[in-house]
């Protein structure tokens, strides 16, 4: 683990970053009817770990990563952080949503400094900090845009510097990349492993993007919805990260298949819910 | 201006004249000079009812002669201090009350109807009461300007906080920001367009308001006295003056101000930005 690159070392703390969910189960109150989100979910993530997490639209990967960021409390079981359990949010998670949620009204290089706030570190300091992160994800030169004068994998990669800045032990990928176009993804894609490299940090990522968890993560963790359960964990080998090996078309293959083997009514539900987000 | 800005390289072809923005906006002097003109004209010809009517000669007359007593100029002070002073005290009460509505579900509801059933009465429509309680003074003014300006922002402010977008929050409480950085770090600025609109309405209604009151009250100094002033003494030159005045005041005032919002508001992604 080499650690994130720092001027003046302000973790004092080892990086760790275990993360713990036990028994999470989360439901909705719709119309008076309890809609379960959630049930019964339960997984282990090693420090320094990338772990996939990959289902259809409306399968509840994204309110787990909302529960494990700490947006939300209410639910059952729980997540702890190297021991801690999480009860609200912390600079100890970062997150990266599929919409960058960049704040429209600061520059990129406001964007990256308004998330050391609370961060008792000197002018001089956080300005170093965040050049360094919008350098790390190749925005030097973009500090004074805004937002809107960003192409989407631009705006995502300074999302990306955003959450990177607090140099968390826990990263969470929330479809980053869902509404990229497919080269823009593809280099994207590339960044986050070199990124892996350069950062100790413990990685979470939602995606409906088979390929992509497979090149990325070390397990896949495959979910199906309604309500939202872990059907199987599967590791990804070395020879795996390949797209063009036959380890990788195997993996591929078998995450698909589990992901297709639902009852019939379930994937067309599935189908019909990912048409109303889209429409 | 955004017309001029996407019209003028379009136009630059066939309407040479115009090419430059700057050629472009004098557009807009081509209607009021031929209003004078005919204006001048019908004076010209109805010479038997010059009381009603008075000739460009008159009122440039007029102009020189209130120029060199100085007392054109502290009539306009006069009243621009009025609006200052009503919009500083109007903008904080209302864009607070406004804040307060928002955040508050309480304040929204033991305030809210009552400032909804005020707000119905036209702030003219305060003149009598104030009049009869305060007199005719400078503080029924101010009250009535500040009134005035305050309203308008109530409502924006309130509109703007409410509508500021979930998410935005939620990376607020991501960065784990304490209330009052997230208050005017995000929701403040979430809310900037709205308010600036409300501020930009506050201004007209502030110069209207200020302008009645003067003109109703009738007393004191301000362009709205002058008005009232020349329609008592018959002198219409004065009155056409003081009309001139205030249109062109108004106009300064909210052209400043939309420059003003254009550049507070430059991260947002519209046509505006030229």
């Amino acid at each position: 683990m080499i650690p994130f690159p720092t001027p003046q070392g302000t973790h004092a703390a080892p990086v760790a970053g275990a993360l713990s969910i036990r028994g999470v189960s989360k439901a909705h109150k719709v119309d008076g009817r309890r809609l379960d989100v959630l049930r019964e979910i339960d997984l282990d993530i090693a420090p320094a770990e990338f772990v996939g997490i990959v289902g259809a639209s409306g399968c509840g990967k994204s309110t787990l990563l909302r529960l494990i960021i700490g947006l939300d409390n209410a639910y059952d079981g729980e997540i702890r952080l190297d021991g801690q359990r999480i009860l609200s949010t912390s600079l100890d998670r970062g997150i990266v949503f599929q919409d960058h949620r960049l704040f429209p009204w600061l520059t990129v290089a406001q964007n990256v400094a308004v998330a050391l706030a609370k961060r008792p570190l000197s002018k001089g300091v956080k300005a170093q900090l965040v050049a360094e992160n919008i350098a790390l994800v190749g925005l030097s030169g973009f500090e004074s845009a805004y937002p809107h004068q960003l192409s989407g994998g631009m705006a995502q990669r300074a999302a990306i510097a955003r959450a990177l800045v607090n140099e968390p032990k826990v990263l969470l990928l929330d479809e980053p990349f869902g509404a990229l176009d497919a080269l823009t993804r593809l280099k994207l894609q590339q960044d986050v492993q070199a990124l892996r490299r350069r950062t100790a940090c413990t990685i979470v990522m939602v995606t409906h993007d088979v390929e992509e968890a497979i090149t990325l993560a070390d397990r896949v963790v495959v979910m199906k919805g309604r309500p939202g359960v872990i059907t199987r964990i599967v590791p990804v080998g070395a020879q795996g990260r390949d797209r063009s090996s036959p380890a990788f078309a195997r993996l591929r293959d078998d995450i698909l298949g589990e992901l297709m083997a639902e009852p019939a009514t379930a994937a067309v539900a599935n189908l019909d819910d990912a048409r109303q987000r889209q429409g | 201006m955004s017309f001029s800005a996407q019209a003028g390289p379009a136009l630059s072809g066939s309407h040479a004249g115009f090419a430059t923005p700057r050629l472009h906006r004098l557009k807009g002097l081509v209607l009021p000079i031929a209003l004078l003109l005919l204006w001048d004209m019908l004076a010209r010809r109805h010479v038997g009812q010059g009381f009603a009517f008075v000739t460009l000669a008159q009122l440039s007359d007029a102009f020189a002669g209130a120029i060199a007593s100085g007392d054109l100029l502290a009539n306009i002070v006069a009243s621009l201090r009025r609006v200052a002073i009503g919009l500083v005290c109007g903008g904080v009460l209302g864009i607070a009350l406004g804040t307060a509505m928002a955040l508050s579900r309480t304040v929204d509801r033991v305030v809210g109807p009552l400032f909804h059933s005020i707000r119905q009465v036209p702030t003219l429509g305060w003149i009598p009461l104030l009049g009869l309680w305060f007199g005719y003074g400078e503080f029924p003014k101010l009250l009535i300007v500040t009134k005035a300006a305050m309203f308008p922002l109530v409502l924006s402010t309130y509109e703007g906080l409410r509508n500021v977008r979930q998410a935005d929050v939620e990376v607020g409480r991501v960065l784990t920001l304490d209330p009052w950085v997230l208050f005017w770090r995000v929701r403040l600025r979430a809310a900037a367009p709205m308010i600036l609109t409300g501020v930009q309405q506050a201004l007209a209604f502030a110069w209207i308001a200020c302008i009645g009151t003067e003109i109703l009250f009738g007393s004191g100094i301000g362009i709205g006295a002058m008005i009232e002033t020349g329609q008592v003494e018959g002198n219409m030159a004065t009155v056409l003056l003081g009309v001139i005045f205030v249109g062109l005041i108004a106009f300064a005032l909210t052209t400043a101000f939309n420059r003003f919002t254009a550049r507070q508001l430059r991260w947002r992604d519209t046509e505006d930005r030229a």
